[in-house]
């Protein structure tokens, strides 16, 4: 049912409850008018949090022990450029997301967007300039037509602000 | 019978037949587009009905509504992105089945059972519209409670292996739902000081977080090294066979009653009984297991009770002249700016407009039936495209997305937040379904149990405890989780790779 891994669900899972818990402080009491008040729910999850946590990280301690023979440990450079090897790849389009995110406001989504994608496809391999700029340029053009004229969406336009 | 005939009447003539084709056609597109779901699909068309007819307008507006509803499934089904949020439970069994291939009897379900779901919430509008607005009605905040706690049961089960991991990632679903101000004391809770959270988190960029941007995470670490194209699916495009629908009809009757009772019911909607429907059809099935890696029935159940749940929903409108969900909301709308007020009267004072709009659900049913065909025929394309575009290409219609839901940045960050939430809980086996349950439920839940204790002046047995149908309801949910965990503890169920 457990494995070694749901030892760090279980610590999550605390850290969670507790952020909830010293969050519930400042909330006002429940009045006779609310008797539940507003932190009865979270806190009764948060409590659910710290109580299933702790079945997690007891369980992933029994799992871990009996999986001690099974593998040898890892140093923390061993298990950190597996770390990086398995998941650069979502970590680079993360930041690729986070970035578009950061550029929209300044940029305007008819850069932004074709920037954001040909990032990614550069990302996950694709070098074939053809594609790289027909992909986005249509991309971006019928997501444009599609949300800005027909769904009537205000996109921030950047530099063409004032132009559609 | 004559008011049937002036429906009938009505809906073909040439300019209501249509609009309500194009409303079908718009309905479809719109939910088959992430961020737009059939109300803001209705919305969107609502100013053009100023110049129209009312009758033409209602019945266009239905075929938005019953279009958006079954749109959502496509996505949901193709690229595991819920185009609408009441498609978010088809993602389970759609996707599972699309991974293995089976893409065909997996749209097909979802077409199939949509079409049953609005063709018998049309048969119960007209039957049973007046009675059963009165049993929806009925339903106070206790009976509503033990609803939303029944709905939730299906956390348990969607742990898979580890039964506590669904109650973990339930209770961190229902805590999400509570971020923002309090609907009582009108103070803010757990928003760090951030003006975007104070509204609360919208579920459109949750799911489609959770669910798409987790989902293309997923795909890119597929990529193997030195590899440009990500290996795609190759999809068996054969829809299901008579035999095998014919297995489905039960489970489709239940899909479909539930979305036709609980669509009734106000404020609660397409989303809760689509999840209803499937955790109902798991709990009663023979083949339990098979749930979460594939089975065409966890398609059929919430197709057909998010499609049932569109009739449902126009019964109180009809009846009472109460709106129970955002989309007949706008339907209201669009028949008050023609000066008209739904309610009783409207049987006999515009006796066209409810008779027409009975007649207009099914042709509008009928016609997304083939619609779904067609859009079924393009979208499947979408298979065959290299997957590091099809990645770059969902990204960008994601984040388009949940920006226009709300014309808000900050919902793009919330999207790719749940992403990485979501690929995180993936790769440690935390059912991200969970958080998305208890998440839509959850709202529900606090605020019909905080309104049940202000009734009972705080006490909470009373509160829960205080009819008996909501007695019966709880007391169901809470034999369901004892039940589920002692069966889990017995033969855990793998259903981790397919959440």
């Amino acid at each position: 049912m457990f494995s070694a891994k749901d030892l760090s669900v279980g610590i999550v899972a605390i850290i969670l409850g507790i952020v909830i818990i010293t969050q519930s402080q400042g909330l006002v009491a429940k009045t006779s008018l609310d008797p539940a008040g507003p932190s009865a729910l979270p806190l009764l999850m948060a409590w659910a949090m710290i109580v299933l946590g702790a079945i997690h990280i007891v369980g992933g301690i029994v799992a871990k022990r009996a999986n001690k023979d099974a593998k040898p440990r890892e140093g923390i450079g061993a298990i950190l450029t597996s770390f990086l090897s398995r998941y650069r790849l979502v970590m680079l389009v993360a930041l690729e997301g986070a970035a578009f995110i950061a550029l929209l406001n300044f940029l305007g989504y008819l850069i932004a967007l074709p920037l954001m994608t040909a990032a990614i496809l550069w990302t996950l391999g694709n070098r074939n300039l053809k594609t790289l700029i027909g992909t986005n340029l249509a991309l971006t053009a019928i997501l444009f037509v599609l949300f800005h004229f027909a769904l009537t969406v205000d996109f921030p336009l950047g530099p063409f602000t004032g132009l559609f | 019978m004559d008011a049937f005939m002036l429906g009938l009447q009505t809906v073909f003539q040439p300019m209501s037949f249509l609009a309500i084709a194009f409303g079908v056609f718009w309905g479809v597109i719109g939910g088959i587009i992430p961020g737009i779901n059939a109300s803001v699909a209705m919305a969107l068309l609502l100013p053009f009905t100023w110049g129209m007819d009312p009758t033409t307008a209602v019945m266009m507006l239905a075929g938005v509504y019953c279009g958006g509803e079954y749109g959502g499934s496509i996505p949901a089904i193709l690229i595991g992105t819920p185009g609408t949020t009441a498609a978010a439970c088809t993602v389970m069994d759609g996707y599972a089945l699309h991974k293995k291939g089976k893409t065909g009897l997996a749209l097909g379900t979802s077409l199939i059972a949509s079409t049953f779901g609005g063709m018998f919430s049309a048969i119960v509008l007209v039957l049973v519209a007046i009675p059963l607005a009165k049993v929806a009605l009925s339903f106070g905040p206790a009976e509503y409670f033990g609803l939303a706690l029944l709905g939730l049961t299906l956390v348990c089960s969607l742990g898979g292996k580890n039964v506590f991991k669904g109650l973990l990632a339930g209770a961190v679903g229902v805590f999400i739902a509570t971020i923002g101000f309090d609907p009582f004391a009108g103070v803010p809770r757990y928003t760090f000081g951030s003006y975007d959270l104070g509204a609360g988190l919208e579920m459109i960029p949750v799911m489609m977080g959770l669910f798409a941007v987790s989902e293309l995470f997923v795909q890119v670490t597929e990529v193997h090294a030195g590899d440009t194209v990500i290996k795609s699916v190759k999809g068996d495009t054969r829809f299901p066979t008579w035999k095998e629908i014919r297995g489905l009809i039960p489970t489709m009757g239940l899909g479909s009653t539930i979305g036709v009772i609980i669509g009734a019911m106000p404020g609660v909607g397409a989303t809760t009984a689509a999840f209803i429907a499937y955790s109902e059809t798991k709990r009663w099935s023979k083949d339990k297991d098979s749930f979460g890696q594939g089975n065409p029935k966890g398609v059929a159940a919430p197709e057909s009770a998010n499609n049932g749940a569109t009739g449902g929903a126009l019964v109180p409108l009809l009846s009472l002249g109460i709106p129970g969900s955002n989309s007949t909301a706008i339907m209201l709308g669009a028949l008050v700016i023609h000066n008209i007020n739904p309610g009783p009267l409207l049987f006999t004072q515009h006796p066209e407009i409810p008779y027409g709009l009975f007649t207009s659900l099914f042709v509008s049913n009928f016609l997304m039936f083939f619609m779904g065909l067609l859009a079924i025929r393009i979208a499947i394309k979408v298979t065959s495209i290299s997957k590091p575009v099809l990645v770059a290409s969902i990204m960008a219609l994601v984040f388009t997305g949940a920006f226009a839901f709300n014309l808000n940045i900050f919902d793009i960050g919330v999207t790719l937040f749940f992403g990485v939430a979501g690929f995180v809980m993936k790769k440690y086996g935390v059912p991200h379904t969970a958080v998305v349950l208890g998440f839509v439920l959850g709202f529900i839940m606090e605020v019909n149990f905080r309104r049940a204790l202000i009734i009972s002046h705080g006490d909470n047995l009373h509160a829960i405890f205080n009819s008996p149908l909501s007695t019966v309801l709880v007391v169901i949910a809470v034999v369901s989780v004892i039940a589920t965990t002692v069966q889990n503890f017995r033969k855990p169920v793998e259903v981790e790779a397919a959440c």
